[in-house]
C-alpha cells in the first residue's frame, strides 16, 4: 500500500495542519478562504449598486441584503426543507433514475467478459472495476438530476406552484440538495450492494487436492480452480498448514488455510478452505521511519535513479539501515506478539544470485536502553506482503532470552523495529507504510462500505454544486459547468503540478511552460528541457502563461480535489480505509457544500422567484 | 400567417435536409458482391483500412469507439499519460487495465501494441526481483503482442516482435537460464499458443523462430498485395536463420552434442542458405540476394578482363594522366607504399585518392570508334556488376554474414563438433577442480579447433568466436598453473591470442607494458636516470603506459579513476605517442 502523505490525525489537520509539509491547518484555511471569497463577493456587489444606485444608496441595498440573508438563513424551517427534499425525491422518480441502475445491473453481467481473473491482483481489478463504473454512473446522474430540475422548473413555471407557498430561497435550494442526495444515496447503496456481491461471488473459491500428496517429501498440488492451482508442503507435526501461492504473479499471494486430519487407521484427509487474503481490511499502526547511511549515521537513504522518489534505498552489507519507531505498541494491544507485515524493494547492482532473492535482517530495539534482539533473517519479497510475527519472548545477543515488553518497548510505549540489506553490492528499498504492525482486522463488509463513501462524498459535492448553480444558470449551461468542474477536481493534481510548473518553475518540474509556451515549442519541435532563448517575444508569452497559471490556481483551489475522495486503492489493497481519512473528507465535503448552499441561496435570492 | 411561415419554413429545412442526405448516401454507400460501392467504400478497400481487412473484429473495441463520440484522441491522450503514472509509481495491475483500454481505443496502431508490449517485456519486468514475476512480465508483454497480432492480422511486424522476444529476451536475458526452463514448461501458454507443439519444440529459439518464419510469410502474402514491409527486409528476413543458430548454439552451451548438435547445425547451414537465396529490397537499391556476392564478382572480374582486352592499357594511361594532375606532395603520397605512408601522406592521400580514380565509361570514351560501342556496353555491365557486388557486400557486413555462413558451414564438421565437446568437457572438469583431465580435454579442443580455424579463417578474426577461445584459453591457462604445468610455447592457438590482443587495445597495452618492464628491470636495476620514470610508481607507471599505449580514450579514463585527468591529458608527447599507437 503506497501511502505518499502521511495521513494526520483528525484533530491536528483540522486545527494545526502539517508544518513539515508546510500545511496550516484545514478550518483555518478554509475560514480565511471563505471570509476572502465572501468579502469579495460584498464588495463587488456593493460597487456594482454603487456604480448604479450611488455609494450612499448600494451601502443602504448591501445592508439590508444582508440583513434579509440572515433572516431567512436563520428562519430554515426544517420541515419545509423536508417536503420539499421530498418533492425532490419524486421528481427524480418521475425522471426514472432507476434507469441508472440498470444500465449498472447491465455492466457487471458483462464485466467477466473483460476481466481477467489471472491479474496479478485480481481483488484489486474487480474492485477498481465496480467502484469506477459506479461512480461514473452515480456522478453523471447527480449531474442531471441537480442542474435541470430547477431550470426547468422555472422555464414551466412550475417553481410558481412553491414560491407562492411561504418557503425561503434557502429551503428551496437545501431541500434540492438534499432530495438528490436522498436518491443518489438509495441508488449508490444498491450499486454497492451488487458491487460486494459481484466482487466476492467472482473470486470466492476453494481448491481440493489433486492426486496424492507425496509421502516423503509432503509436497502436494491442488486442484485448478479460478485459473491457478497452489503448491504445498504438509508439515505432519503440524494439524494446519498455510499453501504457498505458486502462479507466477506479483501481489497476487494469497493463500488458503488447510486442516490435514490423520484417523485411526493412517488416512489423511486435507479440507481446503476459501480464500483467507480476498476479503481483508488490515488496520496497520504506522511508525516513523528513519534512514541510516552506510556509515551508520541518519541520513536521507540513496536515490537509485527511479523517476518516483517515493522510496529510499540503503546498501547492502554495511551499517546503512532501515528503522521504524513506533508508539503506543502496549501489551493489552498486542497480547501475543508483535505481527510484522513488510514489503520491500530490491535493487540490484549486480546479478547476485539470480534464482535467489535477496536477504536481510530484522531485529527490534528499546530506544531508551538500546537492548535489542539478535538479528532475525529473512529474504526480500517484492510486491506482496510478507508476515513475520514477533512472540512475547525473543532472543537476545548471548542467547539472553528478552521480554518484549519488559526488555524492548519503552514505558511509554515506543520500539524500534530495524531492518537491514546483508548481499553486498544489493539494496533494499523502502518508505514509511512499508513495514507496519498488523493491529487488527477490520470487517471487510464495513470497509467495501467505507470504499463507497468516497464516491458518496464525490457524488455530494456534484449536486451541490449543480444545485448551486442551477439557481442561476440554464440547464444545459449549469450541466456543462458542473461537468467542467468535476473534470478540473478530477485532475487537479495534475493542474497544481502544471500551475507549479510555470510559476515556480524548477528542473524537476520542466512541462514544457504553459499553453502559449507550449505551442511555441510544438511549432518548433523544441523538446521540454530544451531552454528557450531570452527574447522579448518569449518572455511576453511566458508572462501571459504565468497571468493564466494564476487565474487556474485560484480557480483550481475553490473547487475540490475529487483524487482525495479516492478510497478504491485502500480497499482494493486489504487496508482499512483510515477514520482519520474518511473523516477528513467529510468535513471536506462539510464545508464545500456549506459554500455551494451559501452561494446557491444567494443566487436564488437575487432571482425574481427566490424573492 | 404565421402558422404558414411555419409550414413554409419546415419544409425548407426538410428539403435542405434530404438535399444533404443524397451526396452523404452517395459517398457512403456501401459495397455489394456486384457494385463497388460509394466513394468512401472504395477508398477503404483500396487503403485496405476496413476492420475485416485490417485482422479480427472487435465489437467492444467499436463501441467504445463510438461512445466516445468524437473525442477518442483526447480520450488516449489522457490513458496514455495515466499508463505512465501507473508505470512510474509501480502499480502495475492498473497499468495492466489501462493498455487494454488504449489498445481498444488504438487497436490498429502498429506503435502501441509495440511501445506497450516493450514496456511489459523489458521495462516492467526488469523491476522485479523475483525471476518468476520478471517471467511473468515478459510473458505478458509477449501475450500482448499476440492479442495485437490477431486484431491485426495484415502486420508481419508484429509477429516479427513477437519471434524476437520469445526468441531473444528470453534467450539472451541476464537469466535464461531460468526462463528458458520456465518457457518449456510453461505448458499452458504452449497449449494456447500452439497445442500440437511437442516438449522437445518447446525450446524459446525454435518458438521465436516459428514466429518468424509466419512473419516472413505473411510479410510475402503482404507484398504481394501491394503492402509493403516498414523495416530493413534484410534484418527482418534473417531472424529465422539467426534463431535456428542460436538454438544450434545454445544446445552445445547447454551439453547437448553429437548428432543432435550436427542435425541441428545442418538446419542452421540451410536456413541461411535458403537466406541468401532470398531476393531482398536493399537500404540503397533495388533487389538483390546475398548469396550471388561470390558471382557477381566473378562476372565483375570477367568483364574487366574483356574491357582490358578491347582497350589494353587505356586505364593504366588514364591513371597516369589524373596522377600527372595532382601536387607533387599528393603524387608523392600515391606512389608511396601504402603501410610506408607517413600520417601526412596517408591524409594527403585520403583527400586526393578521388582525383585518380578511373572510372569504367572513361575508359570505354577512349576506345577507337569502331569497338566504342561494344566497349560501352561491357563497361555499363561491369559498372552494374561492381555495384552489386559493393551493395552485397554492404549488406552482408551489417548482417555480419560472412562470420555466421562460416559459422553454420563449419559447425556440421566432425572436428567442429569435437572441438565443441571437449571445450565443454574441459570447462565442466575444470569446475569440478580435476584439473589434469581438464588439460588435457582443453589440449584435444585446441588441436581439432586448428583444423576448423585453420579451414575457416573468417572465425579466427570475428570476436564471437576469438572471445569465447580467448576466455577458455585462460581457463586452460589456471587449469595448468594448478596442474603444475607450463604454459606450451609455441602455443597451437597463438594467432587466435594475438589478434584479440590486437583488437582490445587495453589488453595490448598490458602486454606491451609487460614487455616494456621486463626491457627496462635491468636497466633500472643499474640506476640509469631515464629509468627511473618508468619505474616511479604502479599507478603512475599504469597510467603513463595507458596513455601511451591505447590513445587518448584509456588515458582520460585512467586518469579520471585516479583524479589527475588533467596532467595526463595535457601531457603533450604522451598523447602524440597514444594517437600514433592507435593509427
Amino acid at each position: 500500500m503506497v501511502v505518499e502523505n502521511p495521513i494526520l490525525p483528525y484533530l491536528q489537520w483540522l486545527l494545526e495542519g502539517d508544518s513539515a509539509r508546510g500545511i496550516g491547518g484545514a478550518l483555518y484555511t478554509y475560514l480565511t478562504t471563505a471570509g476572502i471569497v465572501a468579502l469579495a463577493v460584498l464588495v463587488l456587489g456593493y460597487l456594482i449598486a454603487a456604480v448604479r444606485h450611488g455609494p450612499l444608496a448600494a451601502g443602504d441595498m448591501t445592508y439590508r441584503v444582508l440583513l434579509a440573508a440572515v433572516r431567512d438563513l436563520f428562519g430554515i424551517s426544517p420541515r419545509r426543507v423536508w417536503a420539499l427534499a421530498r418533492l425532490a425525491v419524486k421528481e427524480s422518480l418521475r425522471r426514472r433514475v432507476w434507469a441508472s441502475f440498470v444500465v449498472f445491473a447491465v455492466i457487471l453481467l458483462f464485466a467477466g467478459w473483460f476481466l481477467d481473473p489471472q491479474s496479478p491482483n485480481p481483488a484489486k481489478l474487480y474492485l477498481s472495476f465496480v467502484l469506477t463504473w459506479t461512480s461514473y454512473l452515480v456522478l453523471l446522474l447527480s449531474l442531471f438530476l441537480s442542474t435541470f430540475s430547477l431550470p426547468t422548473e422555472i422555464k414551466n413555471r412550475i417553481i410558481y406552484t412553491v414560491v407562492t407557498k411561504p418557503v425561503r430561497a434557502g429551503e428551496i435550494v437545501l431541500g434540492r440538495m438534499l432530495g438528490f442526495a436522498i436518491v443518489g444515496s438509495v441508488i449508490l447503496a444498491l450499486m454497492g450492494l451488487a458491487s460486494y456481491v459481484f466482487v466476492v461471488r467472482s473470486l470466492r473459491h476453494s481448491h481440493d487436492v489433486a492426486g496424492a500428496v507425496d509421502a516423503k517429501t509432503g509436497r502436494g498440488v491442488t486442484t485448478e480452480d479460478l485459473d491457478h492451482r497452489h503448491e504445498f508442503v504438509v508439515d505432519p507435526k503440524r494439524s494446519k498448514e498455510e499453501l504457498h501461492f505458486t502462479e507466477y504473479a506479483s501481489e497476487s499471494s494469497h493463500r488458503h488455510s488447510m486442516e490435514v486430519q490423520t484417523d485411526e487407521q493412517g488416512n489423511t484427509t486435507y479440507a481446503i478452505g476459501p480464500r483467507e487474503d480476498l476479503e481483508v481490511a488490515r488496520v496497520p499502526m504506522m511508525g516513523v521511519l528513519t534512514y541510516y547511511d552506510r556509515d551508520g549515521q541518519p541520513g536521507k537513504g540513496i536515490s537509485v535513479g527511479k523517476e518516483w522518489g517515493y522510496r529510499r534505498f540503503v546498501e547492502g552489507n554495511t551499517p546503512a539501515a532501515v528503522k521504524w519507531t513506533f508508539e503506543n505498541v502496549t501489551a493489552e494491544r498486542f497480547p501475543n506478539g508483535l505481527p510484522v507485515e513488510r514489503t520491500i524493494r530490491i535493487f540490484r547492482t549486480h546479478k547476485g544470485i539470480m534464482d535467489r532473492g535477496v536477504r536481510g535482517t530484522m531485529f527490534v530495539k528499546n530506544p531508551d536502553t538500546q537492548t535489542r534482539t539478535i538479528a532475525f533473517p529473512f529474504t526480500a519479497k517484492e510486491f506482496r506482503v510478507d508476515s513475520d510475527f514477533l512472540p512475547r519472548t525473543l532472543e537476545g545477543s548471548g542467547r539472553r532470552q528478552l521480554d518484549l515488553f519488559k526488555d524492548l518497548v519503552t514505558p511509554e510505549g515506543r520500539v524500534e523495529i530495524w531492518l537491514q540489506c546483508n548481499d553486498s553490492g544489493q539494496y533494499f528499498g523502502a518508505a514509511q507504510a512499508d513495514l507496519y504492525l498488523r493491529a487488527a482486522d477490520a470487517p471487510f463488509a464495513v470497509n467495501f462500505f467505507k470504499g463507497f463513501l468516497g464516491i458518496w462524498y464525490q457524488m455530494l459535492l456534484v449536486i451541490g454544486y449543480g444545485v448551486m448553480l442551477s439557481t442561476f444558470l440554464s440547464g444545459p449551461v449549469a450541466m456543462l459547468t458542473t461537468l467542467g468542474i468535476s473534470i478540473l477536481g478530477l485532475f487537479s493534481e495534475f493542474i497544481r503540478e502544471l500551475t507549479s510548473s510555470v510559476l515556480e518553475p524548477d528542473i524537476k518540474n520542466k512541462l514544457g511552460g504553459g499553453p502559449i509556451e507550449a505551442a511555441i515549442r510544438l511549432g518548433r519541435q523544441s523538446g521540454v528541457m530544451t531552454d528557450l532563448e531570452d527574447s522579448a517575444g518569449i518572455r511576453i508569452a511566458q508572462m501571459a502563461d504565468q497571468a493564466m497559471m494564476v487565474l487556474l490556481r485560484g480557480v483550481s483551489r475553490l473547487i475540490p480535489d475529487f483524487s482525495q475522495f479516492d478510497n478504491i486503492t485502500w480497499v482494493a489493497s486489504g487496508f482499512d480505509v483510515p477514520s482519520d481519512l474518511w473523516m477528513q473528507q467529510g468535513t471536506m465535503v462539510a464545508g464545500y457544500l456549506l459554500a455551494a448552499f451559501f452561494a446557491g441561496f444567494l443566487f436564488m435570492r437575487t432571482r425574481e422567484v427566490g424573492k | 400567417m404565421s402558422e404558414n411561415r411555419t409550414f413554409v419554413h419546415r419544409v425548407i429545412y426538410g428539403a435542405l435536409i434530404v438535399a444533404l442526405l443524397i451526396p452523404l448516401a452517395l459517398l457512403s454507400q456501401p459495397a455489394t458482391l456486384e457494385a463497388p460501392g460509394g466513394l468512401l467504400s472504395r477508398m477503404r478497400r483500396e487503403h485496405k483500412l476496413s476492420q475485416a481487412e485490417l485482422g479480427d473484429i472487435d465489437p467492444t473495441s467499436a463501441t467504445i469507439k463510438l461512445a466516445t463520440m468524437g473525442m477518442g484522441a483526447i480520450a488516449v491522450q489522457a490513458l496514455w499519460h495515466k499508463a505512465d503514472e501507473y508505470k512510474k509509481k509501480e502499480d502495475y495491475v492498473n497499468l495492466g487495465a489501462t493498455l487494454e483500454q488504449i489498445v481498444k481505443l488504438q487497436p490498429n496502431f502498429f506503435r502501441v501494441w509495440d511501445f506497450q508490449a516493450h514496456n511489459l517485456s523489458y521495462n516492467i519486468s526488469a523491476e522485479f526481483d523475483d525471476y518468476h514475476d520478471k517471467y511473468y512480465y515478459i510473458m505478458k508483454g509477449i501475450d500482448f503482442l499476440k492479442e495485437g497480432q490477431e486484431k491485426n492480422a495484415t502486420e508481419p511486424r508484429l509477429l516479427n516482435r513477437l519471434g524476437w522476444y520469445i526468441a531473444q529476451k528470453i534467450g539472451r536475458a541476464d537469466e535464461h537460464d531460468l526462463f528458458r526452463v520456465l518457457f518449456r514448461q510453461d505448458a499452458k501458454w504452449h497449449a494456447t499458443d500452439r497445442p500440437d507443439r511437442p516438449l522437445e519444440a518447446r525450446d524459446n529459439w525454435l518458438v521465436g523462430k516459428e514466429k518468424f518464419a509466419e512473419s516472413h510469410t505473411l510479410a510475402d502474402e503482404q507484398e504481394g498485395k501491394g503492402n509493403f514491409l516498414k523495416t530493413s527486409p534484410m534484418i527482418f528476413y534473417s531472424e529465422a536463420a539467426k534463431s535456428q543458430i542460436n538454438y544450434a548454439e545454445n544446445l552445445e552451451i547447454d551439453g547437448t552434442f553429437g548428432e543432435t548438435a550436427r542435425r541441428a547445425w545442418e538446419v542452421a547451414k540451410g536456413d541461411m542458405l535458403a537466406f541468401s537465396q532470398r531476393p531482398m529490397q536493399s537500404s540503397i537499391r533495388e533487389r538483390i540476394r546475398l548469396g550471388d556476392y561470390e558471382a557477381e564478382q566473378a562476372k565483375a572480374a570477367t568483364l574487366a578482363k574483356k574491357l582490358e582486352a578491347i582497350a589494353p592499357g587505356v586505364k593504366q594511361k588514364i591513371y597516369q594522366e589524373k596522377l600527372a594532375t595532382l601536387t607533387p606532395a599528393q603524387r608523392r603520397a600515391h606512389e608511396t607504399a601504402a603501410d610506408d605512408r607517413n600520417l601526412e601522406q596517408r591524409e594527403l592521400y585520403a583527400q586526393s585518392s578521388y582525383l585518380t580514380e578511373v572510372e569504367w565509361d572513361e575508359v570505354a570514351e577512349r576506345v577507337e570508334p569502331s569497338r566504342r560501342a561494344e566497349a560501352k556496353e561491357v563497361a555499363n555491365a561491369l559498372i552494374r556488376a561492381e555495384e552489386v557486388v559493393k551493395y552485397i557486400d554492404l549488406e552482408r557486413e551489417k548482417l555480419n554474414y560472412d562470420y555466421w555462413w562460416a559459422r553454420c558451414q563449419s559447425e556440421v564438421l566432425p572436428d567442429a563438433l569435437a572441438a565443441r565437446e571437449a571445450t565443454y568437457k574441459a570447462g565442466k572438469l575444470y569446475d569440478q577442480v580435476e584439473m589434469e583431465k581438464s588439460v588435457e580435454e582443453y589440449e584435444k579442443a585446441w588441436r581439432h579447433w586448428r583444423v576448423i580455424l585453420d579451414q575457416f579463417p573468417r572465425l579466427r578474426s570475428d570476436s564471437v568466436t576469438a572471445d569465447e577461445m580467448v576466455e577458455e584459453i585462460e581457463r586452460y591457462k589456471k587449469a595448468l598453473h594448478f596442474a603444475g604445468k607450463k604454459f606450451p610455447e609455441p602455443f597451437i592457438l597463438q594467432d587466435v591470442i594475438d589478434l584479440s590482443e590486437q583488437k582490445d587495445p587495453d589488453l595490448a597495452a598490458k602486454k606491451a607494458q609487460e614487455k616494456e618492464q621486463k626491457k627496462e628491470a635491468p636497466a633500472a636495476a643499474g640506476g640509469g636516470e631515464e629509468s627511473k620514470g618508468a619505474t616511479e610508481g604502479p599507478k603512475g607507471d599504469a597510467e603513463k603506459s595507458n596513455g601511451e599505449k591505447s590513445g587518448e580514450k584509456s588515458a582520460e579514463k585512467s586518469a579520471e579513476k585516479s583524479g589527475e585527468k588533467s596532467e595526463v591529458k595535457d601531457s603533450g608527447p604522451e598523447k602524440s605517442k597514444g594517437e600514433e599507437a592507435k593509427d
